[in-house]
């Protein structure tokens, strides 16, 4: 191993230690979480719910719902195809309503290969301000989100974070 | 498909070893990257300089990772999706020859 390898950032290093002190690495279909994907899939009427942990290199899906096929099988995706790693840099919400038009999804191969259209997430804010990673829904048809939409997607992503400090608080 | 082929439809290669290595030193620092590989591979019962890592080394290696926790389960997290990920793939495009 090189020592021409360019260390990850101070921040970056932070945010990944938040996702290893909430043991996320481990978790995965929590009965919770699936819970609160469920509920978010059915107040925004799509088909694919997820809580999505952005790690270095791929994402996590720590509930799911609506999958199949190949992304059912890992469990995730890598990073370079991650929607949410928009959500986890800005610490915005990150919305696409048509991604064959979207400048930043439209050339990812989930769009082409895999159907994805519609796509809104909000980041997993924790009281230190990292970003773990969003809770997202999905569609294969493009879709307007409304301020009602996006707000409770916000609210929603508070709980997965309150519950999963909760988890941690509890051991 | 062999590892050495490229998913041409996700233009998606296969994820050898030393892309976790690479992880592992932006993450630790070449030094406690060595260590942390070798304790991994040593647990996984693989040889950690070997040049020819596949699927089964690799993916016992990542579980290793995962099973010690900390920063270095998410190097072995990310090894584990990318690694299902592409035999997935190629075991789907095998499927539609």
């Amino acid at each position: 191993m090189g020592d021409s390898v360019e260390r990850l950032s101070s921040e970056e290093l932070a945010r990944l230690g938040e996702i290893a002190r909430l043991d996320l690495t481990s978790v995965e279909q929590d009965e919770e979480l699936q819970r609160i994907v469920q509920r978010a899939g059915k107040e925004l009427d799509l088909p694919i719910g997820l809580v999505s942990i952005v790690l270095d290199g791929a994402q996590h899906f720590v509930a799911r719902m609506g999958l199949g096929g190949w992304l059912e099988e890992a469990n995730g995706t890598p990073g370079e195809w991650a929607f949410c790693l928009n959500a986890v840099e800005t610490k915005r919400q990150f919305v696409v309503e048509d991604a064959r038009e979207h400048p930043v999804v439209k050339d990812n191969p989930l769009v082409h290969n895999d159907g994805v259209r519609c796509y809104a997430g909000s980041p997993l804010m924790t009281a230190s301000g990292h970003a773990l990673g969003t809770l997202c829904v999905l569609g294969a048809e493009p879709r307007q989100f409304s301020e009602e939409d996006l707000a409770k997607l916000d609210a929603m992503a508070a709980e997965v974070v309150a519950y999963l400090e909760s988890r941690v608080a509890a051991r | 498909m062999s590892n050495a082929e490229t998913i041409n439809r996700y233009r998606y290669r296969f994820p050898a070893a030393e892309e976790a290595k690479h992880a592992l030193a932006r993450m630790f620092g070449p030094e406690d990257a060595l260590t942390h590989w070798e304790a991994a591979c040593d647990l996984g019962g693989v040889v950690p300089d070997d040049p020819d890592l596949g699927p089964d080394d690799l993916r016992r290696v990542a579980d290793a990772l995962i099973s010690g926790g900390g920063l270095a389960s998410i190097v072995g997290r990310t090894l584990t999706i990318r690694l299902v990920t592409y035999s997935s793939l190629a075991a789907t495009e095998a499927d539609h020859g």
